[in-house]
């Protein structure tokens, strides 16, 4: 059923500085919307009873900005289901390094957000904890596997999300369901404490209403804190965005494609150069990316799996069979064409300053739809998701999605930006600088 | 063949002949993916 996902919280950008900022009338606010609306989009695996927050946290740079958590991360005391039967009695032991920052910094988390199980899927269609709803329409998929922080970021549960990103999982949702959402370069956020999907291709990413929350968010998981006023955005004049005219636009939905070519001639009338580029080879990542991920997860479910594999969900105890059956050259070959189709990237990144393209093929499909057509082809809803984003997860490169307009049916759509490996903040600044033009062209 | 792959799928305490299938079906297709990497990286001299 479709409808307007009604966050009607002040933003947090023209609210933080002011005297009227007022964190715990919101966290209650946040609560209200919880109680109502949990039951149905399910974006939520557990509620603190109150937010876990420093008791000087006024005084903090985060003043007390709330975040959902995906419940891959540990919180000491409170329970980590990683949205699977097997740990549904776990309780931590101990705090993931980036949720400690957040806490030390002033934040204030209230509950650990639904996902895929194990991270291991790109629909949030949980058989255990419910399927995670699309905040703009129940009968379509909120995107995963970090859905649950999107969700509860777009209906105003809390303000912040944190996700994880192995294949799309923060920009997917985020794309889905009408928010922003940010992947860092590869290691430059911990992963310590985080219930591992793929080690060398998980990402700690942030999902949140608008890029300012991001920012202010990475510059405080970085150690590098932003004061509001420092938050600005790089000029688009001459900024060179490259248009990649293989692979990523070969097949799009009709909308997506309006809404991406939309935003592109707004970025033109503003000033950026648009560069059209080839990237070689990158219609093998998604093989490759596959290979690695699914090796690599796996290695780390023997350890849970053993005599246990029944109780994982269907699709996710298929996809450890398969990851089985991966031969060690296999996986081999796979990290030696990645570290090719890395020099692809780099090659490219020297002649512009971002990449753009959508950032999903299509809007948010239907619970349940396991293939969609384009343009009178059936692709399957998972590459129709994450043939976009799945590229930057090997090369290892920042890339956030942004939202860039809906469908007449009020769907909403992604554009992803990407930027070369270690210029994150300027990826971010840029992002700043497109939002900003997205929002004045709608 | 079969007792190896009862073996391998043992330690991730699985059973049973859909499972296997599974398997068999992943390891075929997991070679077609190997021989379409061999192709990308085939001109690389120093792979690691």
């Amino acid at each position: 059923m479709m409808s307007s996902p009604s966050n009607h919280l002040p933003s947090l950008r023209r609210l933080f500085s002011s005297r009227n900022y007022n964190p715990e009338e919101r966290w209650r606010k946040q609560y209200r919307v919880i109680e109502e609306k949990n039951d149905v989009f399910r974006a939520y695996i557990t509620v603190f009873p109150k937010p876990v927050v420093e008791r000087s946290f006024r005084r903090k740079v985060l003043r007390g900005i709330s975040f959902g958590v995906k419940d891959v991360f540990h919180i000491k005391g409170y329970p980590t289901t990683a949205g699977s039967k097997l740990l549904s009695n776990m309780v931590s032991s101990r705090t993931a390094a980036v949720v400690s920052r957040i806490i030390e910094a002033g934040g204030a988390v209230n509950g650990k957000t639904n996902l895929h199980e194990f991270a291991f899927g790109v629909s949030n269609i949980n058989p255990f904890y419910g399927a995670c709803l699309n905040p703009y329409d129940t009968s379509r998929v909120s995107g995963g596997s970090s859905g649950g922080s999107a969700v509860a970021v777009a209906l105003g549960m809390c303000d912040v999300g944190l996700g994880t990103d192995t294949a799309g999982s923060v920009r997917v949702p985020a794309a889905f369901c009408g928010v922003v959402g940010f992947k860092p370069t590869s290691g430059h956020l911990s992963t310590d404490g985080v219930i591992p999907l793929s080690w060398s291709m998980d990402h700690v990413g942030i999902l949140s209403r608008s890029v300012w929350e991001t920012i202010l968010v990475y510059s405080v998981l970085v150690g590098k804190p932003l004061k509001p006023a420092e938050i600005r955005p790089l000029s688009l004049e001459r900024l060179r965005i490259g248009v990649p005219r293989n692979y990523f636009l070969d097949l799009l939905d009709r909308h997506v494609e309006e809404a991406f070519e939309k935003g592109l001639k707004t970025l033109e009338q503003k000033g950026a150069v648009l560069e059209e580029v080839v990237v070689e080879n990158v219609e093998k990542a998604a093989r490759c990316r596959s290979v690695i991920a699914f090796a690599e997860a796996a290695a780390y479910h023997l350890r849970l799996s053993r005599g246990r594999l029944s109780e994982y969900g269907q699709d996710v105890r298929d996809r450890i069979v398969r990851g089985l059956a991966i031969p060690a050259a296999a996986y081999l070959n796979a990290l030696r064409a990645r570290k090719k189709l890395m020099r692809e990237f780099e090659k490219i990144f020297t002649k512009i300053d971002v990449l753009a393209t959508p950032t999903t093929l299509i809007p948010a499909h239907r619970v349940d739809e396991e293939n969609v057509e384009i343009e009178g082809r059936l692709i399957s809803v998972r590459e129709a998701s994450l043939k976009n984003t799945e590229p930057f997860n090997l090369y290892g490169a920042p890339a956030i999605s942004i939202p860039a307009g809906n469908t007449p049916q009020g769907l909403p759509i992604g554009v992803q930006l990407v930027g070369p490996r270690g210029e994150d903040m300027k990826l971010l600044r840029i992002a700043l600088a497109v939002e900003k033009a997205f929002t004045a062209s709608s | 063949m079969l007792e190896r792959e009862a073996k391998i799928l043992s330690l991730a305490g699985l059973s049973g002949e859909d499972v296997h299938q599974l398997f068999r079906q992943a390891l075929d297709k997991n070679l077609e993916i190997l021989a379409e990497l061999l192709e990308l990286v085939e001109d690389d001299e120093q792979p690691f």
